[in-house]
């Protein structure tokens, strides 16, 4: 295996330092975990040891990061990918090709790989994480978690030494998330190292070798007292105590409603309401049809069947008027930006409030601080970190006061405490107003008292769950 | 046929089409793509856009010579008039089957033409996002009327936020692109080796001799 140094590593733009002396050894075949709050420079760090920063980052690296003695980002792309393969947080990011297979064999081809050994290491790695049926599949109609799983494939088939990768399981269901755990376990295994950079701690527990702690740029191994914190996570489902729905008062009703993807049913005629006033949250697994649900509610995806909002057809309503009413918080906080910096936006966000008055530059500041954003009022909101950009998409949209909100995995990528400084924020603004929201979400352990009602969705149904009130 | 080969045959015979003042090799030329759409079953849709499509460039040019035009300008009409439903109808053999063949276009570009990978993977990223970009000038618009702001065809807002939506995808692309191992310059295997049949080259030559000879006599 080749000697991986990283030693000293101090990384800033224009003077702003993101990494300061960071000095990193990965024993060589071990499993190591890399922790640290939303924004303290995770994901920079794994794309500096990637060779992908600072070539497509510009900002200044100093400090050792050499791989044999040669510099990281020096080596040619696919001599270096031998060696250090790398997963992006945005699973959606990382794709050239129309398909799984094609994106593999695209991986493989520029590895210089043998033709004859290729369709049998793309099917092997495709099959290892499940997504066998799904191999010549259009990627752009995938879920968020099913890209995921492509994209693991395509570092698995890639056998580097290294494995770098950056929030792998932030859009997974529970249980696929343990399954490719073990996977990762079983690959390093066979003497490759691994380093995770993880916000959900659960299911490290027993295959852990190292901590990394990250906090405001500098690094350091976790002692024993954080280790023992931080591998105490539970693995277990959390269970969400919710009632079943008693009220009769609805604000959304679906009517026979069908959803399809391609081919792929992913709701089949389903008659159910939302209430008003209540929090809602919807689980299931991973490509079920979350997302698409929402997107047929603010009208952005086709469905067969009716939509109502307070009684009123929802196709027969203007875009213009029905998405003021019930908008989307979307899974990729960049598509919610309108404007450069971070004041910018609020401004914009409070002028164009449906209760301008609540928002006052006192409010505002206080929620900012509480969301840990105050200071940020002069950056771009396209540099801000992937946590911070969440929050602020959040707090935008609490500011339309629209009567409906639809949460589209708002806690994805957030370190824990984030989670409950947002979800306490969330819930004051919403209550305030009575506006109904319905969350879809992954992340679970800090909502299980959380929610009124709890909806799954499996098997092409939604079915409320909870007990009798 | 290899698609780059008909491509090519294509480009040729279009090529000496714009020195050729005859409206007959025109016509001869749609008739000849007539018969070979009617082997290949496009859809009535496909016939619509390909009678559509070169009415008004050719109807312009026809009125255009017609009556402003001097010299042997009522001839010039008619050939400018079929030599655009030619061009049109010709490019039409290569176009309207790329969907089906476009791997394997790319593929010949880079193995065989010896174009940069880096351009042919460029290109395969660009056509993979296409259908996406519809929806995201849609998605666009609703993000925006969600937080009260309804932009219009004409605001400039509307493109900023498309504009970004493309640099992002292209560094989202380049990104990806190396690391997935993707090297400037860099050799490569194939899983597919495209070999060019060289029933291929004979069927290219002998249709290129024949339109020579179509050209011998003086047609009208």
């Amino acid at each position: 295996m080749a000697n991986f140094k990283i030693d000293q590593v101090t990384f800033a733009y224009n003077d702003h330092p993101i990494l300061k002396n960071v000095t990193l050894q990965l024993k060589p075949g071990s499993f190591n975990l890399l922790v640290g709050p939303s924004g303290s420079g995770k994901s920079t760090l794994l794309k500096l040891l990637s060779g992908l920063y600072p070539t497509f980052s510009g900002g200044q690296l100093s400090g050792t990061l050499t791989l044999d003695g040669y510099s990281v980002d020096d080596i040619v792309p696919f001599q270096r990918v031998t060696h250090i393969g790398y997963l992006f947080q945005n699973p959606s990011r990382q794709f050239v090709m129309e398909t799984p297979f094609e994106e593999l064999q695209f991986t493989l081809e520029n590895l210089q790989i043998d033709a004859n050994e290729i369709p049998n290491r793309i099917e092997k790695a495709i099959t290892q994480v499940g997504m066998q049926d799904f191999m010549f599949h259009d990627l752009m109609t995938l879920s968020g978690g099913e890209k995921q799983k492509i994209a693991l494939a395509a570092v698995l088939a890639a056998d580097s030494d290294y494995l770098l990768l950056d929030e792998p399981f932030a859009n997974v269901d529970l249980a696929a998330r343990l399954d490719l755990i073990q996977l990762i376990k079983k690959y390093q295994l066979k003497g490759k190292t691994v380093l995770i950079a993880d916000h959900d701690w659960s299911g490290y527990a027993d295959i852990i070798d190292d901590i990394f702690i990250l906090s405001v740029g500098e690094l350091h191994q976790a002692n024993a007292t954080e280790r023992t914190h931080i591998l105490s996570q539970s693995t277990i489902t959390p269970k969400v105590v919710t009632s079943l729905p008693m009220q009769t008062e609805s604000i959304i009703d679906l009517s026979s409603v069908q959803i399809k993807n391609g081919e792929r049913l992913l709701l089949d005629s389903a008659t159910l309401s939302f209430f008003k006033g209540k929090k809602t949250l919807i689980t299931g697994p991973n490509g079920v049809g979350k997302s698409t649900l929402f997107n047929a509610l603010v009208k952005l995806y086709p469905y067969s069947g009716k939509i109502f909002f307070q009684s009123q057809d929802i196709a027969k309503r203007k875009n213009k008027y029905h998405v003021r009413d019930v908008a989307l918080v979307f899974q990729n906080a960049e598509q919610q930006f309108l404007a450069m910096t971070v004041e910018e936006e609020l401004k914009q966000a409070q002028k164009t409030s449906l209760q301008p008055k609540l928002w006052s530059n006192e409010q505002l500041s206080s929620l900012l601080k509480r969301l840990d954003l105050a200071g940020l009022e002069n950056h771009i909101v396209y540099q801000l970190s992937g946590g911070q950009q969440k929050k602020l998409q959040v707090l935008l949209m609490l500011m339309t006061n629209s009567p409906v909100l639809l949460f589209d995995e708002p806690l994805a990528g957030l370190d824990s405490l984030s989670q409950q400084n947002l979800l306490a924020v969330i819930d004051e603004v919403t209550r305030q107003q009575n506006q109904t929201i319905i969350v879809i979400s992954h992340q679970l352990h800090v909502v299980t008292h959380w929610f009124d009602y709890h909806l799954s969705f499996d098997h092409q149904q939604l079915i409320y769950r909870g007990t009798k009130s | 046929m290899n698609p780059l080969i008909k491509f090519g045959t294509i480009m040729i015979i279009a090529l000496e089409l714009t020195f050729i003042k005859s409206v007959t090799i025109n016509l001869i030329l749609v008739c000849i793509s007539a018969l070979l759409y009617l082997v290949l079953k496009i859809n009535w849709r496909q016939w619509l856009w390909l009678v559509l499509l070169p009415i008004l460039p050719g109807l312009g040019s026809w009125f255009s010579l017609m009556y402003f035009g001097t010299g042997d300008h009522v001839h010039m009409a008619w050939v400018m008039l079929t030599r655009v439903f030619a061009y049109l109808w010709l490019g039409g053999l290569f176009t309207l089957k790329l969907t089906d063949e476009r791997t394997l276009f790319l593929e010949t570009l880079a193995q065989r033409a010896h174009l940069s990978t880096t351009f042919v993977y460029a290109l395969v990223g660009v056509l993979n996002f296409i259908p996406a970009v519809n929806q995201q000038i849609k998605t666009i618009r609703i993000a925006a009327q969600m937080r009260g702001n309804t932009l219009h065809i004409w605001h400039p807002q509307l493109y900023f936020k498309a504009i970004l939506s493309a640099i992002r995808w292209s560094q989202n692309l380049a990104e990806g692109m190396v690391s997935h191992g993707f090297t400037e310059g860099a050799r490569r295997t194939h899983l597919t080796v495209v070999h060019i049949k060289k029933h291929d080259w004979i069927i290219a030559t002998i249709i290129l001799v024949a339109f020579q000879i179509l050209l011998l006599p003086h047609w009208y």
